[in-house]
């Protein structure tokens, strides 16, 4: 397909359907949408993967790096696209690029935080009996967030109903 | 003696003569039974939340991070409209809800997350049945009085009756029955997060112009956050300590993730949610139970696959939670 061609077609479409193309795709539910291969749906990833950073943790929220997006763009160029497409080379790229990429970026972040006490670890849980508790009484003042909770932490306290309370800078303080 | 008696006795019935014209003052129709102290303090609150309309600034308060946000309500039939705005932090954030529905405004990205939503924030509290609270909660009157954002207000405290749940104390605004304060505390009355309003302006003077956002959000693309998924019928069995039920389930993606499924269960009070994705080696992780404010992780392989389990809840709640999923 020409360029020329996709932007027409992608242009056609609005936009929440893109997404919701997108979506069941990335689900393994539905082939690659036509459109995959536009500047448009190059944003739509980048969108489609953000939001769970952008809903509260600002110091995470951040685009993907430039060569994730030129590797995408890369990927998809080699794709053949006549065939009927299946997830499994996205899958595979995705671990390839995207997982190794986030993680760098978690591992940078949590290097830079090392220096403080990032967290409150009340033991590892192997070698724990599940009939012994663990402690439940915690230091008055409560430990920062390791990062690779954060998407976890602000859906829970999103859905929880907490979304509006919990907005807080967790950009590490620098002395 | 008899004096001291009569002095104690004064203070209870002023309570008691308040309350009796809050309640002919709120229409109360969901209270059918009368209720006793406890319960109806918890369904007060609730109803004082839903059914008033009201505006000010509260704090949040987690660990040493403290965070200020505007919220906006106001009552409606079909179950209201609000506006939060975060005060605070490098970006702008704000949500506004329509009846279940929460719309995240994103105006950096111009962009708005979509997403229903079951339980309650504050100064709502409980989700649910009021009076089903009882077995898992003793809700206590205190004598001693409060103020709170300049208003008198009536402390309380909600003890569990078990160890898989944090304990409450509240102060409750005299003349609206609004929550104004509450703290999070742990088996030793130790404070893990809290929130309270710094002013509030509730009923005749509330302005329905101030639910707009200034920003053009209804203009803006929309993403859904996640969506409906059924994980029973995928063979997963999550069970959890008593009083606590599945309420939502869905599936979601999670930067750098696999598909991410979610289940959120409460006891009414608090909420714990179970995430449940694809075990991947080469990310190195390993079992873990740490802590933020009043909420606990655990994270732990079971199988092939890699869990997540929070909640405002002791670390106990999320590792039984934890060890009883199967599939």
């Amino acid at each position: 397909m020409s360029a020329v061609q996709s932007r027409q077609f992608s242009q056609a479409i609005p936009t929440s359907e893109l997404t919701e193309q997108l979506s069941a795709f990335l689900d393994g539910e539905a082939d690659a949408p036509e459109w995959l291969d536009t500047p448009q749906a190059k944003e739509h990833w980048e969108t489609y993967h953000l939001i769970g950073d952008v809903l509260r943790t600002a110091d995470l929220a951040r685009p993907v790096s430039a060569r994730f997006a030129a590797g995408l763009e890369a990927a998809l160029r080699a794709e053949p696209t006549v065939l009927a497409p299946r997830s499994r080379p996205i899958a595979r790229f995705v671990r390839r690029y995207a997982v190794p990429g986030v993680s760098l970026m978690v591992l940078v972040v949590a290097v830079s935080w090392l220096a403080q006490p990032l967290i409150n670890p009340l033991g590892p849980s192997h070698g724990v009996q599940a009939s012994v508790p663990p402690q439940d009484v915690y230091a008055a003042n409560a430990p920062r967030r390791e990062p690779e909770f954060a998407d976890y932490y602000d859906v829970h306290r999103h859905v929880a109903g907490m979304s509006g309370a919990t907005q807080v800078d967790y950009a590490p303080t620098r002395d | 003696m008899p004096q001291l008696a009569i002095n104690a006795a004064v203070p209870r019935l002023r309570w008691l003569a308040r309350a009796a014209v809050l309640v002919l003052a709120v229409p109360l129709h969901t209270l059918a039974a009368e209720p006793t102290p406890a319960e109806g303090l918890l369904a007060r609150v609730q109803d004082a939340a839903h059914k008033l309309d009201y505006a000010g600034t509260f704090m949040y308060q987690l660990g040493s991070n403290l965070v200020a946000s505007h919220i906006v309500h106001q009552a409606s039939p079909d179950g209201g409209r609000e506006r939060i705005e975060v005060l605070d932090g490098p970006k702008q954030r704000e949500f506004v809800r329509e009846n279940k529905v929460v719309y995240s405004l994103l105006p950096e990205r111009q962009l708005v997350l979509v997403e229903a939503r079951e339980t309650d924030h504050f100064p709502g509290m409980i989700t649910g049945n009021p009076q089903a609270l009882e077995a898992l909660y003793e809700v206590a009157l205190l004598d001693e009085p409060g103020r709170v954002a300049g208003r008198p207000c009536r402390n309380a405290q909600v003890v569990p009756r078990d160890a898989w749940r944090w304990g409450y104390r509240l102060c409750i605004d005299d003349a609206s029955g609004l929550l104004l304060k509450v703290q999070t505390l742990d088996a030793d009355g130790a404070i893990l997060e809290q929130a309270a309003f710094s002013e509030i302006t509730v009923g005749d003077a509330f302005d329905p112009a101030w639910l707009e956002s200034s920003h053009p959000w209804r203009e803006w693309p929309r993403v859904q956050g996640g969506r409906e998924f059924d994980l029973a019928a995928a063979g997963w069995h999550i069970s959890a300590p008593e009083g606590f039920e599945p309420i939502s389930q869905i599936k979601r993606k999670l930067k750098g993730r696999a598909q991410v499924y979610q289940m959120v269960l409460t006891d009414g009070m608090a909420a714990i949610s179970v995430f449940i994705e694809p075990y991947d080696p080469s990310l190195g992780q390993s079992d873990s139970m740490t802590a933020y404010g009043a909420t606990s992780i655990y994270r732990g392989r079971k199988g092939e696959h890699w869990l997540t389990v929070l909640g405002e809840v002791p670390p106990r709640t999320v590792r039984a939670v934890a060890d009883a999923i199967a599939r």
